[in-house]
């Protein structure tokens, strides 16, 4: 984090010092890092297009052929975009036979659902 | 710019520690609408925080208020509803609150109780604003070091969740293409909720699905779904030539609401959980259970009415 950073963030630890915010900030700094990660991995349209479609698929899961068709892309690209977000937490990777499940990890749901909106 | 480029131009600019935390600040402001000097502070970093809140403004997070030389900067719907409940630390879904006693304020939430339903009228039920006051209430408390605002912050903060539920996102964006529900999901999901899911959510569903065929996916359950279908209402939707398209009875999970982009609730009370990003409507309809075929038939008419008018704003806002 930069000086410039480290201060505006110190400046949002102590809002207590102004004169008008009357309550500490709602979040602490490592929830605010946590969820920071979580925005930088998923802030990109095509993420967020997997996402939605895993989301309001019928049972909260979809495969990657699923994946490729809907969104007419190649599958070596939406294999890569599902790695990252694995890889980062945000989904889950079952494996049934031949084929890969993917979910949206519970912990994450609510986070990403608001986002889908 | 497309919905969805603005979602991920929306997450870039929130995926920072600092900036999270100016909204949650700017959430939480017993103003609703803090200048950059207040949110940093005396002899703070004025122009770092600045920039943050410009960059917000930009991707419509921020709306700026006021003095154009001192704005104000006010939380849009976008940024309560898709970034609110990650800066404001909004309890997980089935996680309680920890109960706050109210104490002399009592009286002043029941008020802003009152204002609220009035203001939502059509939107929300009484129980579902008092059960929002009571959440907000309990989550300010437990945060706030000047306990005199509270009651104020409640009824802003409140206002605010509601608002953002209540109103598409996006309200005023510049923007064009797309709107992001048909960029996802070529349909709509609708979700119509009573409290057996044996009259007034069938008679809804099976008349929206008659109507609208499978552009709109239209899911119905009850918040204590017991029994089978109602006979009465069986006979009426069998008379409109619709029994087909009415299904067996079932429980109201958490899973099918967050399915859902739009629900209707129909004499539910409180019991429908409300969760950010859908769109609510609440229909105070008779309950049909053991009425006579004439009353079955006058509710049925009105919840045909109303899910027309509900079709028409679908067709022209959502279905592409």
């Amino acid at each position: 984090m930069s000086n410039h950073a480290a201060r505006a963030a110190s400046s949002g630890a102590k809002p207590d010092r102004g004169v008008q915010p009357a309550l500490r900030s709602a979040l602490s700094r490592e929830q605010a890092e946590g969820t920071a990660a979580l925005l930088r991995v998923v802030s990109d349209p095509t993420r967020l297009q997997l996402l939605s479609l895993i989301h309001h698929s019928e049972e909260g899961r979809a495969r990657v052929a699923d994946l490729t068709r809907a969104l007419g892309l190649r599958q070596p690209t939406v294999s890569h975009h599902l790695k990252v977000m694995n890889e980062a937490g945000i989904l889950s990777r079952d494996p049934v036979g031949r084929e890969v499940w993917y979910a949206i990890v519970p912990a994450r749901l609510d986070a990403i659902a608001d986002l889908l909106r | 710019m497309t919905d969805l480029d603005l979602l991920a131009a929306q997450t870039a600019v929130m995926a920072e520690p600092d900036r999270l935390r100016l909204l949650a600040l700017a959430l939480t402001d017993p103003s609703g609408q803090p200048t950059a000097a207040q949110l940093a502070g005396p002899g703070g970093p004025v122009g770092d925080v600045v920039h943050h809140l410009e960059v917000m403004a930009d991707v419509w997070l921020l709306v700026r208020v006021g003095d154009p030389d001192a704005p104000g900067y006010r939380p849009t719907p976008d940024a309560i509803v898709r970034f609110g409940g990650a800066a404001i630390g909004t309890p997980p879904r089935g996680a309680a609150v920890p109960a706050t006693d109210p104490g002399d304020h009592q009286p002043l939430l029941d008020r802003i109780v009152d204002e609220l339903t009035d203001r939502f009228a059509d939107v929300f039920g009484r129980e579902t604003v008092a059960r929002f006051v009571t959440e907000s209430y309990a989550l300010l408390a437990s945060r706030a070091s000047v306990q005199r605002f509270l009651p104020a912050l409640t009824a802003r903060f409140t206002a605010d969740r509601l608002t953002a539920l209540a109103t598409p996102l996006g309200d005023g964006a510049p923007r064009d293409g797309r709107l992001l529900s048909s960029v996802f999901a070529a349909q709509v999901n609708v979700l119509f909720v009573c409290s057996q899911n044996a009259g007034r959510s069938q008679i809804a569903g099976a008349v929206l699905r008659s109507l609208a065929g499978d552009r709109v996916l239209v899911r119905t359950a009850g918040t204590a779904s017991s029994g089978p279908l109602d006979p009465g209402v069986r006979a009426e939707l069998d008379r409109r030539g619709l029994g087909g398209l009415a299904e067996l009875p079932r429980p109201l999970t958490d899973e099918v609401v967050r399915a859902s982009g739009v629900v209707v609730t129909m004499g539910c009370g409180d019991a429908c959980p409300v969760l950010p990003g859908r769109r609510y409507l609440d229909w105070p309809l008779d309950d049909p259970a053991g009425r006579s075929p004439a009353e079955v038939r006058r509710i049925a008419d009105d919840i045909t009415e109303r899910v027309r008018t509900l079709l028409d704003e679908l067709s022209a806002s959502e279905i592409t």
